[in-house]
């Protein structure tokens, strides 16, 4: 690659580890993924278009393999559904400021959702991709995003209910 | 998209996001107008955004793992004046397990630059006095109602070299048309800044800014930051 690209994909780095964050879950999981999208990013260099985003690019790299990682381990279902019971046991009730919300809350809640949504939400939310920009990352339709999105954010919002409190 | 259906939630969202023209955006405003229901949909899918942006915003400005760097800096670069690094490349690249492996082992006791930046946030946090988190309430006040996003209020407590610093990153209107805003706090002592809290805040008729959510980064509730 040139020193231009490799200089894109430094630059990139933060966004990816923020993008893989809220796609995975969890400090852990984000990370390693990062680390798969580099390996595939350095070796698969000559399909990026120069002049393109550099970090739509590797999103669409991170969703691929996060994708084919989540189907290869069908555990993860189960973890979610045990750390958003977890959360609310810790969560303290009355104890627990009610304007207060933590990332591990909205972790739990995210991890509730169907994978495709939180791909959706992740890239319009998180790294505010136009609709047209999501639709290109993921390979789908405009409508599709738009439906994703609507019922990922009314749903997310339910979930994070108990945690997050209106003043 | 010249039939909408302002009761679509597909509607709804892009309105929430700007993405819709301005004709679509005139019938979803008289919509909302006559529908309660709609306006509170519209608040949840707004909401939600802001708990997703406020919760993951902060991991692009953590330091990025030192393995993840070392693996995009030994990748060989081609052309000109690069070449001539390409076999150091290499054999860093060959390198580059145990390094990682190092490196991990380094970051296991700290979890990442997230939570080892949190924890320190949140004792810093309890350090602070009384004075100090009346200060701390004032600067929030008076950053929010006067500041352009992005820019920073400090207070300097005068008993020690400590620094809080609000900056405004966000202004937007709430479907009840109250102004908010999403900020972030800081505190720098001794020369090493920490988060302490991002939050989104929204304007009462009497100019009093009021928080709607904050997000204290890290996994055990600090107790010291409620208020």
């Amino acid at each position: 690659m040139t020193p231009e690209t490799k200089g894109q994909l430094l630059a990139a780095l933060p966004r990816l580890r923020r993008f893989t964050r809220a796609l995975t879950g969890n400090a852990h999981d984000a990370d390693d993924l990062v680390q798969t999208v580099c390996e595939r990013a350095i070796r698969q260099i000559a399909q990026f278009t120069p002049g393109t985003r550099m970090e739509s690019w590797l999103f669409r790299i991170a969703q691929t393999a996060w994708i084919d990682h989540t189907r290869a381990r069908r555990v993860r279902a189960d973890h979610a559904s045990a750390v958003l019971a977890t959360s609310d046991e810790a969560g303290g009730g009355e104890h627990e400021a009610v304007d207060r919300v933590h990332i591990q809350r909205v972790d739990a809640a995210l991890a509730a959702l169907p994978e495709e949504q939180r791909a959706v939400l992740a890239l319009v939310c998180v790294e505010e991709h136009s609709y047209a920009e999501a639709a290109q990352v993921l390979g789908i339709p405009v409508g599709t995003v738009m439906s994703r999105l609507s019922r990922g954010r009314l749903a997310l919002r339910q979930l994070v209910d108990s945690g997050v409190g209106r003043v | 998209m010249s039939m909408i259906d302002p009761a679509d939630d597909r509607v709804l969202v892009a309105y929430a996001d700007g993405e819709l023209g301005v004709m679509e955006s005139i019938a979803v405003e008289a919509a909302l107008e006559r529908d309660p229901a709609l306006r509170a949909r519209l608040t949840d899918l707004r909401d939600s955004a802001i708990l997703l942006r406020v919760a993951y915003g902060p991991v692009a400005d953590e330091a990025v793992p030192v393995h993840l760097r070392a693996l995009v800096e030994a990748a060989p670069v081609t052309g000109g004046a690069a070449a001539a690094n390409d076999n150091a490349a290499g054999r860093s690249w060959r390198k580059l397990p145990r390094v990682a492996a190092a490196v991990a082992l380094l970051l296991a006791g700290a979890a990442g630059g997230w939570m080892a930046g949190t924890q320190r946030g949140s004792s810093q946090m309890a350090q602070l006095d009384t004075a100090m988190q009346v200060a701390a309430t004032m600067l929030m006040q008076r950053s929010l109602e006067n500041l352009v996003s992005g820019a920073s209020d400090i207070w300097r407590d005068p008993q020690s070299d400590a620094t809080l610093a609000v900056t405004p990153v966000r202004t937007f209107k709430d479907s009840d048309d109250r102004y908010c805003r999403e900020y972030r706090e800081t505190l720098t002592r001794g020369g090493e800044q920490v988060l302490l809290r991002l939050g989104v805040a929204c304007r009462d008729g009497q100019g009093r800014w009021n928080s709607r959510f904050h997000v204290v980064p890290g996994a055990d509730p600090p107790e010291e930051l409620a208020h």
